[in-house]
């Protein structure tokens, strides 16, 4: 089917109604994509544990390359797995502003991780497709990503006006039958999450899986995404972290948001990087040392046991422990918000 | 300019990067803004590039696939005013765009706007937003629908989005109490939409001054575009525009010369609203 085929930009209008079988969607899609979305929901309960590994004290300015090889490393990666490998770094500029500078990912993070993957043989784009600003080089300039970009030499993908090709959805929460990717995306060996850590005035946090709604395009799904408001924010998160390429996440947990986030929050200074394969879990371990409870966070409910561990005893913990890092986050006072809490924190209007 | 304009006359597919695939945003702008320097081959080619990828139902896609959201048929619709021979896909538009609307919702104490006001969404069956709906609102009045109840509503519904100090954004005001953030592109555009309006309400002179105060050398292209554009609709052209406009333009050089930022350019550089067509009746 043209449509599936891996690389393929093309969408064919007709997919929305077809339902192939899996042979000949596995066939047509390459084993990168459809094996390792076949892995996430066939059995959780057969996988290993999933590593998060911890960094602390660290700084913008600091040995970042050396703290994401660390990481990546801790939880089982190494060079030859990204040998001529295409990576896409997905940062978060979901609108971005330099009066603001902790809402979005810093730039140092971005071309930490990058160096990281080019110098272990990867083709490396940092891409975007941000959800409330349709000017993307303005998201791109107002958050200091675009001279970084241009100092490394880095290729940027706009996700949110590329030809697009459709993915039979994978977590099938939502009544999405399927979701429109952009070309980068799809053609991705490995998808990068590299969130700020923040708290979120909907949904309580939003890491690494939130955090890909910006990998899908607002030619299709509009500036907010309101298609994937409209289908259930838990569950479409969950849908299209189920229907990515391989992914995996590098937290900035250095400057981090608290109180009214994703937009207008409180700078919290945490000095953390967090690195893992497993975007729930690494979610998880963010929300507990936010002094979140996980299982309380209906994204991170959806995921757990479908595409990976939220329990702690399901978690190995590399590098730092979370209990020795906890700083409860302020969140916001509301009803849909007080249950998250574990203990201690501040509720702020 | 006339580089500009060279550019896009030689254009048979514009899209949203030099290289990227053909879109209807960019060939409308494009349509428009060789129409308006007086390149009408090329302005209609473009238009039947539209034309070609009209729906049945009068809707024009945003990337010609089917299912894909329609908000760029109001920008079809200007295109098509802007050449000959296009009443018949205007008027197929026009009603398409009559009988579409945002998902309205109940008033909720947690979000600031209004969102029972009929506008216009980004996605079929999605709530109404600040862009699609200026787009909508603009290409009504071009098309001679000023008084149109839905266009009297679509402004009333892009004043509603206004934030408390002035500008907009993607149509957000107040989120469970803390105003959001202004953005230059999409308060360019309301201030488009608006203009001509008899509207007293205050956040229109403080968007308007936001927009001035905004307009700098660092202001990305379509940011600036969309700027200019809604500060010369109320006559509030900034005196250096030519020079923000030279800077943005030897930045899209340098990058390759996407279709839609030199057309955005192009038509942010008349001095004055002659780019935007403009009928006194519509045919039914």
């Amino acid at each position: 089917m043209a449509a599936e085929s891996h690389g393929d930009s093309r969408m064919n209008a007709q997919q929305e109604n077809t339902n192939p079988n899996r042979r000949t969607f596995l066939a047509a899609s390459g084993l990168a994509i459809a094996g390792f979305a076949g892995t996430k929901l066939i059995g959780n309960a057969l996988l290993p544990k999933a590593e998060v590994f911890i960094a602390r004290h660290q700084r913008y300015d600091g040995p970042l390359v050396q703290t994401i090889r660390d990481g990546l490393a801790a939880c089982g990666l190494a060079p030859a797995h990204f040998t001529n490998k295409r990576v896409l770094l997905k940062p978060n500029l979901v609108e971005p502003t330099r009066l603001i500078p902790h809402m979005t990912t810093h730039p140092a993070v971005i071309i930490a991780a990058a160096e990281v993957f080019r110098t272990w043989g990867a083709t490396v784009t940092v891409g975007e497709a941000p959800g409330h600003v349709r000017d993307t080089e303005m998201a791109l300039v107002e958050s200091g990503v675009s001279e970084a970009l241009d100092d490394a030499r880095l290729k940027f993908a706009d996700l949110n006006y590329e030809e697009v090709a459709w993915r039979v959805n994978r977590g099938r929460l939502s009544p999405l039958k399927g979701i429109y990717f952009p070309r980068t995306v799809c053609e991705a060996d490995f998808v990068v999450s590299i969130p700020k850590m923040k708290t979120h005035h909907w949904v309580g946090i939003t890491c690494s899986m939130k955090n890909f709604y910006g990998t899908l395009p607002g030619i299709k799904y509009g500036w907010p995404k309101n298609v994937l408001h409209h289908n259930g924010i838990p569950e479409t998160v969950v849908d299209i972290n189920a229907t990515l390429p391989r992914s995996l996440a590098i937290v900035d947990g250095i400057d981090c948001m608290e109180g009214d986030g994703p937009i207008m929050g409180s700078l919290k200074r945490m000095g953390l990087v967090l690195v893992g394969t497993n975007l729930p879990a690494v979610d998880a371990t963010a929300a507990r040392i936010m002094g979140i409870r996980p299982e309380r966070v209906s994204y991170l409910a959806l995921a757990a046991d479908r595409l990976g561990p939220i329990a702690e005893a399901r978690i190995t913990q590399r590098g730092e422990r979370w209990q020795d890092l906890v700083s409860p986050f302020q969140i916001l006072d509301e009803p849909h918000l007080r249950g998250l809490r574990a203990e201690g924190g501040e509720l702020v209007s | 300019m006339d580089k500009s304009i060279k550019h896009l006359r030689s254009i048979d597919c514009c899209g949203y990067r030099a290289d990227g695939a053909w879109a209807a945003e960019p060939t409308t702008l494009a349509c428009l803004a060789l129409a308006t320097h007086g390149e009408h081959t090329a302005a209609e080619r473009l238009a039947q590039q539209l034309a070609d990828v009209q729906q049945s139902n009068g809707a024009v896609t945003a990337n010609s696939e089917s299912d894909s959201p329609a908000w760029t048929t109001s920008l079809a619709i200007l295109a098509w005013l802007a050449c000959e021979g296009y009443q018949g896909n205007i008027d197929r538009a026009v009603e398409w765009t009559l009988a579409t609307h945002g998902k309205p919702a109940p008033r909720n104490p947690q979000i600031g706007h209004d969102p029972t006001i009929l506008g216009w969404s980004w996605a079929a069956e999605t709530h109404a937003w600040m862009e699609p709906t200026c787009m909508f609102v603009i290409a009504l009045k071009a098309a001679g629908l000023g008084d149109h109840a839905r266009t009297r509503e679509g402004v009333r519904l892009v004043t509603d989005r206004l934030l408390p100090t002035g500008g907009s954004n993607f149509g957000s005001t107040l989120v469970l109490g803390q105003p959001t953030l202004p953005q230059v592109q999409s308060t360019g555009l309301a201030m488009l939409a608006l203009a001509g309006e008899t509207n007293s309400d205050p956040r229109v002179e403080s968007s308007l001054r936001y927009l001035a105060e905004n307009l700098i050398p660092t202001t990305t292209t379509a940011s600036l575009s969309y700027g200019l554009l809604g500060l010369t609709a109320h006559n509030r052209r900034p005196p250096h525009a030519e020079a923000l406009l030279a800077g943005a333009w030897e930045r899209e050089v340098d990058r390759g010369q996407s279709a839609y930022k030199l057309a955005l350019l192009a038509l942010a550089s008349v001095p004055n609203t002659s780019w935007l067509p403009s009928r006194t009746e519509i045919h039914a």
